[in-house]
């Protein structure tokens, strides 16, 4: 050590410098998702059911362009309905757009049912209007897809291509589509976009613009802290050095790993800086706190690398298991997240203890420690809850375990729920298009069940038909449901034509059923037939349209609807739910379960680790009372604010674990250190000694996590905030709750010198 | 059985079996023998990518025979189609009328044989019209067939005849011009080389 620190400086630099440039090529070359594939579990049958359900009939991400016009069945709303449609589907990538404009409808011709247009020319008919509400009405199917019930709001289906190999094409589609609503903007007339795709454009662009705020604005709020803090260049630039170049490190490797950026790990670059920090800012301090006698430059250093290297490896240690326990979860995303910022941690604990010593040789340390008026302030407060923990500790542990009391009491009101439009803010274009749609024209989101017999034969037969009916109706009485697109109303208008009727009545023997289905094999809107039954009639779709609500109310409904499915079909039949927002319901439901063991294998290693540092059972349990009762608040603080658990809010127990445990191992290292057989003067001398140390560790860890709160996505935004609590309340266990439990369960050890 | 019921039963079966079965003249029944038919080409309809059936100009003998084989689940579409093309080409005329006519009883007496068991049957509706132009006579036969599809081809394996008509001989020698026009998609001038010279 003693040679980096003197010969081997330059080199080390420049080795260094080399590296940091590599690896920060590639971490700028780090893509950003597009189709949000890593927030979707990997679970193999879930997937294959999915694949299975897009090859037999195709994709899901249908694009639903609400358009509002005050007079839309008259000839100046059909008017602007049918040029959207038309330039709509020249757009690339556009297979097929669906509207009023261009619907069709089943009656009866000379030779039994036969297609003819909604809205019939000519449109000048002063009748027009009429004409069409008597075709709605009568066909009460195109009402929430195509008309709103109010006839103000009309609904564009717009079908994509499915281009797996190209990423860009869906982001123009929207572009396109999102210049076409700009340019509307007729008196009351308005138009409103949603749809998967959307939903995964937008969340690509707010990654993209979340990257270009939340970085620079890390940089800057530590860099304000540490200016505040430590009142000198040196105390600014090498920490956001020692940042910087963990950063590059960790986002290089990030990228060289094949991975791009997702709403979660969009969080890594300034989770990663904050992380970072600890190491060169507890070296910097124990430099610049270090007696006045060591003024030899390298020994000074050696000094204060001796007695932190130790603390600072375990402190990096624990954070970093902490982070990599979310490796349990089943979504991609939280695992990336949780081994790159594991490695991150990892990374700054060996870049600080080299960076930060080697950059310290270069300087005179001072004559004497550096002292503040506001350490004046702080060592003061700090006296004061060390004399609170060391002369009433029964008290304090008795207010802190009352806060937990009530806390735990709060727990059962966390509900998990996962909303795909409100973990957007309120003031995303997605967000109102969303709700506009959802409100006036139909559920935006859709839940896809297959019914198949359990023996591949078609479903053609009378029995399955009605099985289908019984089925839809089911459904439809559920709570939420706003709609169900399957076959069935499509056999019930052929029949009603067939039978030159006027009642939407399915077939009622067997033949009438056989001959619905020949007469759909010989349609020529295949397209749209294949869309809700396979080509041989072996499998059939039900797309239930539900209110835009969290997966807390669409996995039960998902479940209860199957449930309906298996009791309708029966045993002959299998019935299975999939799409987009099922995979999300399903993850939702695995979210405690992956939070539970991610959690609990963090708190083993945690125990593993801090065991192993102090090498006493009492010491590893003291130490972990003052770190389980702040997530215990939060979960508390959670239910109470009606803070859902979701993929963001759910990884905070298993990573701020880790993080907050690093404050209590610093506290007991240093109280084990100064124990002389007194327990009350040890906590004064140690609460006094490196609390502001640990203070302004605390600061930088909180605001840099709250740096977050900037983003764009809830589930970020909440995790950044509540964990950001979580170490403010954690600091607070640590000043009060550590030597209390210190005060009274290490009492016996009086006399013993540690 | 009393006499009454037998006498009844006599008259339903008589009546059914002649509903079933034309019965030919014999100056027409070499002309319905398919057995020795020569195809000299064909067409399938409406495309080959979805055909619903297939016209094809055969030799029967000296006989010029323009067959029309339809094998579809939805017959009665096709003969609604032909319908409309009969009623376009033919307004106000009896013998189209009739044709028409013929046509659509034909259709509903093959879809009443359709099994009402769905499961496991070849649900397509298969019907054979032949505009036939013999020396000294001109008539349409209608009927139901049995084939098989070795390689994708239909081979007849058994017809049967359910109805004869026979118009004027100008409507039975235009119809076959029309209809291999339309089903060859060739302008009228070219549909005599395919024909041949009229008997």
């Amino acid at each position: 050590m003693t040679w980096l620190l003197t010969r081997g400086r330059v080199p080390f630099l420049c080795l260094l410098l080399a590296l940091t440039l590599f690896f920060a090529y590639h971490a700028v070359q780090i893509g950003v998702e597009t189709n949000n594939e890593s927030l979707n579990t990997q679970e193999a049958e879930q997937t294959a059911s999915y694949d299975r359900f897009k090859a037999t009939f195709g994709s899901d991400e249908d694009l639903l362009l609400a358009v509002a016009h005050p007079k839309l069945l008259d000839r100046e709303g059909l008017e602007l309905v049918d040029a959207l449609t038309t330039r709509i589907a020249r757009i690339d990538g556009v297979r097929r757009v669906f509207s009023l404009s261009n619907a069709q409808q089943i009656v009866s011709g000379e030779s039994g049912a036969e297609m003819a247009p909604v809205v019939a020319l000519p449109l000048a008919d002063p009748a027009l209007a009429t004409r069409v509400q008597a075709v709605l009405d009568r066909n009460p199917d195109f009402t929430g897809i195509f008309v709103s019930p109010d006839r103000r709001v009309a609904g564009l289906l717009i079908e994509i291509e499915d281009r797996p190999a190209d990423e860009r094409y869906r982001a123009a589609i929207i572009e396109a589509l999102r210049g076409i609503i700009a340019e509307s903007h007729a008196d009351g007339v308005s138009l409103h976009l949603t749809g998967l795709a959307v939903q995964k454009h937008d969340v690509s662009a707010f990654i993209e613009q979340d990257q270009r705020l939340l970085m620079p604005l890390a940089v800057v709020v530590l860099a304000l802290v540490l200016a505040v803090f430590f009142r000198n260049g040196l105390g600014v630039l090498l920490p956001l050095a020692v940042t910087g170049v963990t950063s590059a490190w960790t986002l290089g490797t990030y990228e060289l790993a094949g991975f791009e950026l997702n709403a979660i790990t969009g969080l890594l670059p300034p989770v990663l800086m904050v992380l970072s920090l600890p190491v060169s800012v507890h070296l910097i301090q124990g430099w610049l706190d270090a007696p006045a006698a060591s003024t030899n430059r390298v020994s000074r250093i050696l000094g204060v690398m001796r007695w932190l290297i130790f603390p600072c490896f375990f402190c990096s240690l624990t954070t970093a298991l902490g982070f990599a326990s979310l490796v349990t979860s089943s979504m991609p995303a939280v695992r990336q997240f949780g081994v790159f910022a594991a490695l991150g941690v990892m990374l700054s604990f060996g870049v600080g203890m080299t960076l930060v010593p080697v950059g310290l040789s270069f300087l005179t340390p001072p004559a004497a420690a550096l002292r503040s008026p506001q350490h004046r302030l702080l060592r003061r407060l700090l006296a004061a809850s060390a004399r609170a923990a060391s002369e009433h500790p029964w008290r304090v542990l008795a207010v802190f375990s009352a806060l937990t009391a009530l806390s735990l009491a709060g727990l059962p009101f966390v509900r998990n729920n996962t909303d795909l439009v409100r973990f957007l803010k309120s003031d995303a274009p997605l967000y109102r298009d969303t709700l506009f749609i959802d409100e006036n024209l139909t559920g935006s989101i859709t839940l896809e069940f297959v019914a198949a017999r359990r023996d591949g034969a078609p479903l053609t037969s009378l029995a399955a038909v009605r099985s289908m009916a019984a089925f839809e109706q089911a459904v439809l009485a559920r709570e939420h449901v706003t709609g169900v697109g399957s076959i069935v109303p499509v056999l019930r208008q052929l029949q009603r034509a067939e039978s030159q009727g006027e009642q939407l009545v399915l077939p009622g023997n067997e033949r009438d059923a056989a001959y619905a289905f020949d007469l759909l094999e010989a349609a020529p809107e295949q397209d749209l037939i294949r869309k809700l039954i396979a080509p041989d009639f072996t499998s059939a779709r039900f797309n239930v349209r539900v209110r835009a609500v969290g997966t807390a109310i669409v996995a039960p409904l998902a479940d209860a609807i199957l449930a309906d499915g298996r009791r309708l079909f029966g045993d002959a039949y299998v019935v299975t739910a999939t799409g987009a927002l099922y995979q999300v319901a399903q993850d939702s439901n695995r979210l405690v379960a992956s939070q539970l063991s991610s959690f609990g294998l963090a708190l083993v290693l945690v125990v593993i680790a801090i065991g192993a540092l102090f090498r006493s059972a009492r010491l590893t349990f003291i130490a972990l009372i003052p770190n389980l009762m702040p997530i215990a608040w939060t979960g508390g603080l959670m239910g109470a604010l009606g803070i859902d658990l979701s993929t963001g809010t759910a990884m905070i127990a298993s990573a701020v674990i880790g993080v907050i445990v690093d404050d209590t191992i610093h506290y007991m290292t240093d109280y084990t250190r100064v124990y002389r057989g007194d327990p009350g003067e040890a906590i004064r001398h140690t609460t006094t000694g490196i609390g502001p140390a640990l203070l302004l560790n605390n600061l930088v860890l909180v605001l840099g996590f709250w740096v977050g709160c900037f983003g764009s996505f809830k589930p970020t935004i909440y995790f950044s905030l509540l964990s950001g609590i979580t170490m403010i309340t954690a600091m607070l266990c640590d000043l009060f709750v550590t030597p209390a439990c210190l005060m009274l369960f290490d009492r016996r050890r009086a006399g013993v010198p540690a | 059985m009393k006499p009454a019921h037998l006498l009844l039963f006599l008259i339903l079966a008589w009546g059914s079996a002649a509903g079933a079965q034309e019965v030919v003249p014999a100056r027409l029944a070499p002309w319905l023998d398919a057995t020795a038919d020569r195809v000299v080409d064909r067409a399938y309809v409406p495309s080959a990518e979805s055909k619903v059936g297939e016209v094809r100009i055969l030799r029967r003998g000296e006989a010029t025979v323009v067959e029309t084989l339809l094998y579809t689940k939805v017959l009665s579409r096709v003969v609604g189609e032909i319908r409309k093309k009969e009623l376009a080409n033919w307004p106000g005329n009896s013998d189209a009328a009739r044709y028409i006519e013929t046509l659509e009883r034909v259709q509903k007496q093959i879809w009443s044989r359709m099994p009402t068991n769905q499961r496991g049957t070849d649900r397509r509706q298969k019907l054979w019209i032949d505009f036939v132009v013999a020396p000294g006579v001109a008539f349409v036969g209608v009927g139901a067939f049995e084939m098989e599809e070795p390689r994708g081809e239909v081979r007849l394996l058994r017809r049967e005849l359910l109805a004869l008509l026979e118009p004027s001989p100008g409507y039975v020698w235009r119809n076959q011009r029309l209809i291999t026009a339309d089903a060859f998609h060739v302008e009228d001038a070219a549909v005599a080389p395919l024909l041949g010279p009229l008997p």
